[in-house]
């Protein structure tokens, strides 16, 4: 049968908002450094005042995982020439 | 997959309780052991136990231990089973054997069933179901046609486990995916960048959204029809694979599976 293959991680936890502006610029900051490291210089340029407005337009929140389910589905089970 | 055999044998006694799978059977005699003599549950840990190559039953609960005495057996079960899970070990499958005269099982086996498929976090498979066989499954133990020695029951399990994910390689996958579903009760989803980090034992998911997004403030919600009042509701952040678009591909490919 024809099918799709894809792989997925289902992470499950409770969500917690976080308030303190320092622990959201880090957040943030963490992001930028790991998805768009030519920009982390222009990020920590960027003017206090602008950068507290930016923050304050966003919900900062971290999920403990408290539950994780995954599924590699990669036809396994079909040979090397089947999948490629 | 490793594969691993599990047998038990107690022999009848008066007085005692019929404990079979963390059933309690009403019947004159009962079975005597250390603990609650519970042959099938020590006979699938003893399977569990040798599939993950840890031994066997005794090495780790001994009879000479007197905390053991008169225990739950299912409490073993549940240990063996967060041992398993320890090393990453998956229940694959556990075929069961209950060998007796008496008395009859049959009315008894969904309840055991049930409770082993709870006590060792796996799911159950009707054995009615046609499909092929089942990966993740329990067995409906069967009576056997001859009693194994006047008064006593015997049993013989076969378990499988299968090595699961390592977390190491889960969180590099979330890492290398950073982009998240993320769901919450009452329904609602969207799509966000997600970090992962690991802080000793707990892994963590940092993530934001725009204020305007609702969505924050289902965080708070409680739901009404919960049957725990007052429980914030649990998210899911769904993370899915750069493979699921590379293979979209595939696709379009006639599987030749059997070709």
């Amino acid at each position: 049968m024809p099918t799709w293959n894809y792989a997925a991680v289902h992470a499950y936890g409770v969500p917690k908002v976080i308030q303190d502006r320092n622990a959201k610029h880090a957040s943030q900051r963490r992001l930028v450094a790991a998805l768009d490291p030519q920009w982390l210089a222009k990020f920590d340029a960027l003017r206090r005042e602008y950068v507290d407005g930016m923050l304050e337009g966003i919900v900062n929140f971290e999920i403990p995982v408290t539950r994780l389910e995954t599924r590699w589905k990669l036809s396994q089970n079909a040979g090397g020439a089947n999948r490629s | 997959m490793r594969i691993g055999q599990g047998f038990d044998v107690h022999p009848f006694a008066e007085g005692r309780k019929l404990v079979i799978g963390g059933v309690e059977i009403p019947h004159h005699k009962g079975l005597l052991g250390h603990s609650d003599a519970d042959v099938l549950t020590h006979a699938i840990c003893d399977a569990l136990l040798g599939a993950a190559g840890l031994g066997d039953i005794g090495r780790h609960y001994p009879d000479s231990d007197a905390s053991y005495t008169g225990i739950d057996s299912r409490k073993l079960l549940r240990d063996v089973a967060r041992k398993l899970k320890e090393l990453d070990l998956k229940i694959v499958n556990l075929d069961a054997t209950i060998i007796a005269q008496e008395p009859r099982m049959a009315p008894h086996m969904p309840r055991m069933i049930a409770n082993i498929a709870r006590t060792s976090a796996c799911r159950r498979r009707p054995s009615t179901s046609r499909r092929p066989p089942p990966r993740s499954s329990l067995h409906r133990p069967r009576r056997g046609h001859r009693g194994a020695g006047r008064g006593a029951h015997r049993l013989n399990v076969f378990a499988a486990v299968q090595q699961g994910r390592r977390p190491a390689e889960l969180l590099a996958f979330m890492q290398a995916n950073a982009f998240a579903l993320l769901v919450t009760n009452p329904l609602r989803a969207s799509h966000l960048p997600v970090m992962v980090r690991q802080n000793e034992e707990q892994l963590i998911l940092d993530m934001h959204m725009a204020r305007a997004n609702p969505q924050w403030e289902d965080f708070f919600a409680t739901r009404r029809w919960s049957c725990f009042p007052g429980r914030t509701p649990t998210s899911a952040a769904v993370v899915r694979g750069e493979r699921a678009r590379a293979d979209l591909e595939l696709r379009r490919r006639p599987c030749l599976r059997g070709a």
